[in-house]
């Protein structure tokens, strides 16, 4: 479960997603005791608590922003010469390609492609974790998905998508 | 996503939702192999929890959350119901009573994240048909994140001093896992700590180490960044500390020693960890069993971070006994030390009157008599923050009488 958790931390928690995640398996060890449950629903735990986690880390790196001075360079480069996201990938899309182009969504529309796709969580625990409806998140997911495959100029059935 | 999901069943094949759902990359399933191992070697009945080994007093504890999370991450490629599957991987963060894993000479334990030029060899890293025998298991990660688990004693009186931790980790570099280990309570046995331990990081390396080239001169440490996840901390939990090692250009220092300096208010600077940055300059450090204020600094070389200071919350309750003329609140704090003040007020016409104050017992207990009055009456017990604690606010309804 660790690489879709890394995954899904690094649209949450972006470069800090490493530490975010030891401190999810920190909490995940320290309450350990107290869960019961299946493969899926100890999944969808263990998201739960990588969610919290990064709302804790952003919340302290807003109370205390900070840009390590290693990153500021690495930063005003992208600022001026990366490509766009919209733009890396089209054929063979890696998945840090992937996860550029999921980043793009909109915040709550990113975080549920994210728990559906890359976590494999089911519609029902998405919405549970994001407080959303079963039905917002089923077509917050379909239509971030199509989006981001008309990004990559295709569709599920591997066609041109339509300019809109 | 799963297979039986059909509503995206239609994006199964899409490029972009394969990439997200590619085999984990390299760096992203370090350490699988070390962790199935550990799987397959350690049954549910050695089962250990962190929580459980840090309240264990002296045991050592290890934790193991190498680049970016717990090997045991990997648990779904397990077979077997995941309960045990979980457990069993988390087994192997702990150490069992006994056997304990290889101790040197001087006491010091030694853990492996991989094997290293230059140091001795690994404590147990278990090979895939291993026997339950292995007491440790380490994950081995080409990037792992060293970590220190700090087991706290938490003793009935604050006055309990803890003896002075010895925490290194072998001077192998940066593959290697932080150990602290606290001696002194429950194991007079266990032969003290020195100076001799070949696991003293400022001793020259084991004798079983090949030659090797003169290694480019590392940059001298300019910076040294602590965070920690959270500040103030439920009494006896733990705290998250982060360290990055920095040179003068802002770029991180790999395999950088680093020491973690603990700071007890009424006490002196007392080093509690020894560890060496990772790839990335990082270090982690977890501090468990926190039962009093403190404050935590980073060292590389002579250059140290700005002290974290956390605070501990103490937990409180109180239950009451209602007699017909008076009632007793009996307050019972987790965290409290004696001679500790709790004040009592309830709400009056609009205004809150301070009934008068109880000072904790040995036990971190108090008691309070109060009338009891024809209707309900809900008092505010406040126990006053010290250099110890940051204090803790409840309240009690007494019922009417």
């Amino acid at each position: 479960m660790q690489p879709p958790l890394l995954r899904y931390l690094r649209l949450r928690a972006g470069e800090s997603c490493e530490d975010v995640a030891a401190e999810t398996w920190l909490q995940v060890v320290r309450d350990l005791r107290g869960f019961r449950g299946d493969v899926e629903e100890f999944r969808a735990w263990l998201f739960t608590v990588a969610r919290n986690r990064a709302i804790d880390a952003a919340r302290a790196a807003a109370a205390r922003p900070a840009t390590p001075a290693a990153d500021l360079g690495a930063a005003l480069d992208a600022r001026t010469t990366n490509p766009s996201a919209e733009s890396v990938a089209i054929e063979a899309i890696t998945t840090r390609e992937a996860l550029s182009l999921v980043a793009t969504l909109p915040g709550d529309q990113a975080e549920m492609v994210a728990l559906r796709v890359i976590a494999g969580l089911d519609v029902e625990t998405v919405a549970s974790i994001v407080g959303k409806s079963r039905g917002a998140v089923r077509v917050s997911v379909h239509r971030g998905l199509r989006m981001l495959a008309e990004r990559t100029h295709r569709s599920p059935d591997g066609q041109e998508a339509e300019v809109i | 996503m799963r297979p039986g999901d059909d509503d995206l069943g239609a994006w199964r094949d899409d490029p972009l939702v394969a990439a997200l759902t590619a085999p984990g990359s390299p760096d992203e399933l370090s350490g699988e192999s070390a962790a199935l191992a550990m799987f397959r070697s350690n049954g549910p009945r050695r089962l250990r929890v962190l929580r459980r080994l840090g309240t264990s007093g002296t045991a050592l504890t290890i934790a193991l959350l190498g680049s970016g999370g717990v090997a045991a991450a990997y648990t779904n490629s397990l077979p077997g119901p995941l309960q045990n599957a979980v457990h069993s991987v988390f087994s192997g963060i702990g150490v069992p009573p006994a056997p304990r894993p290889s101790r040197d000479a001087g006491g010091a334990v030694r853990i492996h994240a991989g094997h290293h030029p230059g140091t001795t060899a690994p404590v147990t890293p278990p090979p895939d048909d291993a026997s339950p025998a292995g007491p440790v298991l380490i994950a081995e990660t080409p990037h792992p994140t060293p970590v220190g688990h700090f087991p706290r004693s938490r003793p009935p009186a604050r006055a309990t001093a803890v003896d002075p931790a010895v925490a290194t980790t072998s001077p192998g570099g940066p593959g290697t896992v932080a150990v602290a280990r606290r001696t002194g309570q429950s194991q007079p046995s266990s032969p003290p700590a020195t100076t001799t331990s070949p696991t003293d990081p400022t001793s020259p390396p084991a004798s079983t180490s090949p030659p090797q080239s003169s290694p480019p001169a590392k940059p001298a440490p300019m910076f040294v960044e602590a965070t920690a996840n959270r500040t103030r901390v439920p009494f006896g939990d733990f705290v998250l500390l982060h360290a990055v090692v920095l040179d003068a250009s802002g770029n991180p220092i790999a395999a950088h020693r680093v020491v973690a300096i603990e700071r007890v208010p009424g006490d002196g600077p007392e080093q509690i960890a020894v560890l060496h940055s990772n790839a990335a300059g990082k270090v982690h450090l977890a501090v468990s069993d926190l039962t009093h204020d403190a404050g935590f600094v980073f060292r590389a070389g002579a250059v140290r971070s700005t002290p974290i200071h956390v605070v501990v919350k103490p937990a409180m309750s109180a239950t009451v006994t209602s007699g017909s003329s008076t009632s007793t609140i009996t307050i019972t704090t987790d965290g409290g030390v004696a001679g500790d003040t709790v004040l009592v007020s309830r709400r009056l016409d609009g205004r809150r009157h301070r009934l008068g104050k109880a000072t904790l017992d040995g036990n971190g207990d108090a008691t309070f008599t109060v009338p009891t009055h024809e209707r309900a009456v809900v008092y505010r017990l406040v126990l006053l923050p010290t250099r110890e604690h940051a204090g803790a606010i409840t309240r009690i309804t007494v019922p009417a009488g």
